[in-house]
């Protein structure tokens, strides 16, 4: 009876081995809408036990990004160019991302995430995956993330990380921000040309350190830019005008998916 | 309500005014100005205009609205071009 036991507890944990061993790629749908924002694009998700890449591959508002296609190994990581996809990694010394602020595209490192996620006691099923929900506010947004244990990782789509198990649903209480997983696949890394290819682009584009900006940093980069428009406005303005100002009020401006 | 305003406000979205001078390298996002009018019950219109920019795919930024003369879009620098 007890070899029946250690036979069935190994079987278990060889098959939570592989699953957490395994590189796994999952498409998402990401969405954030609101009364002056319109946005819809979908991700891939690269996940290993030790790293993850949230890598934008298509947009169907605004600019079309037609290089950036990871499916079709046309993914377009090159600074300087507009077109660049966003991208959220989780290495083991922090999280990066690259996005594009003013035109420009920026490589960030973020500040450690605090990991204040609350579970709320309610499940579902997503496909064939247990799903349970938890919560946690985050730069002034709610999120509520339905995650599965059967997939074991830290890791998550966007910023959204931290929990026990794969994220495959999420939004935030207004429901502007809205993420879905669509197709959950096996990667094999050791003859998949085009993963590697991303992981090597993925290490020289957060390797210079002096390069990446912190989230102050950042803040400062944002505060620099609104004042010289503000400069700009100023010097047009007929006469007789007040001197524009940020607005405190705004409610589009509140709008903002993050407040830093 | 009858002593409220009466709020007809229509916001245009006007990329003639500084988007060209916007679209520089130094400051290569697009903005545009968006206007509101009010018009009281005796019917006299007061004229609003705001500048609104996109910081990023998801964060815009605008400046306060402020009052300018109703025929203020004709006097800007840069919009007879």
């Amino acid at each position: 009876m007890i070899r029946i036991k250690q036979y069935f507890f190994c079987l278990f944990f060889l098959k939570v081995l592989v699953i957490y061993s395994q590189t796994i790629e999952i498409n998402y749908e990401q969405s954030f809408q609101n009364s002056s924002i319109n946005l819809y694009k979908k991700y891939d998700l690269v996940l290993t036990d030790s790293l993850s890449i949230y890598i934008e591959r298509e947009s169907k508002s605004g600019n079309k990004n037609e290089g950036n296609v990871y499916n079709q190994k046309t993914y377009n990581l090159e600074l300087g160019n507009k077109m660049n996809s966003n991208v959220y990694v989780n290495k083991r010394d922090g999280f990066y991302f690259l996005e594009t602020f003013f035109g420009q595209a920026l490589e960030i490192k973020e500040d450690v995430f605090k990991n204040n996620w609350q579970m709320i006691d309610s499940t579902k099923y997503i496909a064939d995956y247990e799903c349970k929900l938890a919560t946690k506010e985050f730069r002034g947004r709610k999120f509520f993330a339905w995650y599965t244990n059967q997939i074991p990782t830290t890791f998550g789509p966007w910023k959204l990380n931290g929990l026990g198990g794969l994220i495959l649903e999420a939004r935030d209480s207004n429901s502007e921000f809205k993420l879905n997983a669509l197709k959950i696949k096996s990667i094999d890394a050791s003859t998949d040309t085009l993963y590697n290819a991303l992981i090597n682009k993925i290490n020289v584009l957060f390797e210079n350190e002096k390069e990446i900006l912190t989230i102050d940093k950042l803040k400062e980069f944002i505060d620099n830019k609104n004042q010289i428009i503000l400069n700009r406005i100023k010097q047009q303005l007929p006469r007789g005008v007040s001197t524009p100002k940020l607005s405190s009020n705004c409610e589009e401006c509140n709008d903002s998916l993050e407040k830093y | 309500m009858k002593n409220l305003f009466i709020a007809i406000a229509f916001i245009c979205f006007s990329s003639f005014a500084f988007a060209n001078e916007i679209t520089s390298n130094e400051i290569s996002n697009e903005g545009h100005f968006e206007y509101m009018v009010i018009t009281n019950e005796s019917g006299e219109d007061t004229c609003y205009a705001r500048f609104c920019w996109n910081v990023s795919g998801t964060q815009r930024q605008c400046t306060g609205w402020q009052e300018v003369p109703c025929n203020a879009e004709l006097e800007l620098e840069g919009d007879r071009e």
